[in-house]
């Protein structure tokens, strides 16, 4: 089937449908090619069976697909929203496996601190597959269905998710065998929350993206190595340097 | 690594002032592009070798471009692939040294001077006109001009920017106007306030001036100018959109 895009239509249909949506419900069938309800966006083929281990497998199929003959920007435009909800629906089988919020299957643009876009599974997929290639994998190992803490950290923090020697870094730091390690994505607890000598969440990707940020002051980070970013980060990031190192 | 204090400068950082930098922006409708046009760098001592990078960042987008090194830097446009299209525009113009990538000079959120829109010399202000709709100021010492709009029919100038209508009928008669104001006397385009109006002339293929004493040359300069203006931003299309937008609305 070549790629569609739900119409103003469909995307009213689709909106009232996963508002009411039970657990394993699939999409009305007729979203998929109704005239009324999606339209060809591009004169593209894909294959509507394949199964997909995560979303980093899925980035990199629909990237491989669009971006043969078009401008990967085109698709991130906010007119062509209706081809990532298509997208989804064609593939809820795999996106829709668990209830999660409605923003993961239909893009929203509006949220109470700005643009929710980021979170959906489909098009953040495509662009952290386009933006940052096989690095993108730390932030996309999650299965299809799943968001996940090290995604939402990644993808959320806007002023380095499209810094490319961040993500480089991070790849290397807390992904091993395509998994991420164990504490990568803790989060440092507030200052009245934490106990004495309590580190936990210290060297992970959130501090990650502060001390790059940090960094920016004093280097051109953006060319620099993953190698170089670690030989300058400081202490705490120590432990998954070395593991790291040891891979 | 040592912990740096934010108030040592370790590094010997040096801080460039926002006013030695002049960046052109060229946002028509088919490419993004930018040109860092001036960076003075008279005293200020730094080594001929070092890299000129600039960090564009434009609403949640953020794009890296390497321009050269600072004796000769790319001054033409240079375009951009990934940033959005949507956003405030910011820059950060960065010397690096090329070998550690260690920044010997910086400047900080530098926005974009003389841009590909009229921004940064047409002015919209909300005013008491009675019955009259708009009107135009043009201030000779600023460089620009302002057009001050009706409060009573928009009570921003955001509201006033968002009606296509608007915009798009009265815009291209302010920029007539201003540049039959400036074709009268053609000199005013050398002096340094009238900067950002020839910066965006130039952008718009306009590289002529007009005769001091030829009225006619003066007219058709104006004109120019002024359909310059209305193809760079598709001014009739937009017009036209925002009617059939409205037929559709007033039929559903």
């Amino acid at each position: 089937m070549k790629i569609h895009k739900l119409t103003d239509a469909g995307k009213k249909i689709y909106r009232e449908w996963l508002d009411r949506r039970t657990p394993s419900e699939l999409p009305p069938k007729e979203l998929l090619d109704e005239p009324s309800n999606a339209s060809v966006a591009v004169d593209v083929e894909i294959d509507l069976t394949k199964i997909f281990k995560n979303r980093f497998e899925f980035g990199k199929y629909v990237h491989d697909l669009l971006c043969e003959n078009f401008d990967a920007k085109l698709f991130l435009a906010q007119k062509n929203d209706g081809i990532w909800e298509w997208l989804t629906i064609a593939y809820f089988s795999q996106f829709g496996k668990k209830m999660s919020k409605y923003w993961h299957y239909r893009i929203e643009r509006k949220g109470h601190s700005g643009s929710l876009a980021y979170r959906h599974l489909a098009r953040t997929s495509f662009e952290m597959y386009w933006r940052h290639g096989p690095e993108a994998l730390v932030m996309l190992s999650a299965e299809m269905p799943t968001w996940g803490d090290l995604s939402e950290q990644l993808t959320s923090r806007q002023n380095v998710v499209y810094h490319r020697a961040y993500i480089q870094t991070a790849n290397a730091m807390y992904m091993k065998g395509g998994e991420p390690l164990t504490g990568a994505a803790s989060r440092v607890k507030p200052i009245k929350k934490r106990k004495r000598g309590d580190t936990s969440g210290k060297g992970g990707v959130g501090r990650l993206a502060l001390a790059v940020r940090r960094l920016s002051r004093t280097y051109d980070t953006h060319i620099l190595q993953p190698s170089q970013m670690m030989e300058l980060l400081p202490r705490e990031f120590a432990n998954f340097i070395a593991k790291a190192s040891a891979k | 690594m040592p912990r740096l204090s934010a108030l040592s400068n370790p590094t010997g950082l040096i801080d460039i002032e926002k006013s030695r930098i002049t960046i052109i922006l060229d946002e028509s409708a088919k490419r993004l592009a930018f040109s860092l046009a001036r960076l003075d760098l008279s005293g200020i001592e730094v080594h001929p070798a070092v890299s000129v990078v600039v960090i564009v960042k434009r609403g949640n987008s953020e794009e890296r471009v390497y321009l050269g090194e600072v004796s000769d830097w790319n001054k033409g446009f240079v375009v951009l692939s990934e940033i959005a299209d949507e956003g405030t525009w910011l820059f950060r113009v960065l010397l690096v040294q090329a070998a550690d990538s260690l920044l010997v000079a910086a400047a900080e959120n530098i926005r974009p001077d003389g841009q590909g829109d009229t921004t940064s010399f047409i002015a919209l202000e909300p005013a008491e006109l009675g019955q009259r709709p708009w009107e135009i100021q043009i201030l000779e010492s600023d460089g620009r001009a302002i057009l001050r709009f009706n409060k009573d029919i928009y009570h921003s100038s955001v509201e006033a920017e968002a009606d296509k209508f608007f915009t798009g009928l009265i815009l291209p008669e302010v920029v007539r106007r201003l540049a039959e104001w400036l074709a009268r006397d053609p000199a005013k385009l050398s002096e340094s306030t009238w900067e950002d109006f020839k910066a965006w002339l130039l952008l718009h293929g306009i590289t002529d001036e007009p005769s001091e004493d030829n009225e006619e040359e003066q007219a058709d300069w104006s004109t120019r100018v002024t359909a310059a203006f209305c193809n760079r931003f598709k001014i009739a299309t937009q017009l036209l959109e925002a009617r059939k937008k409205e037929e559709k609305d007033e039929d559903s």
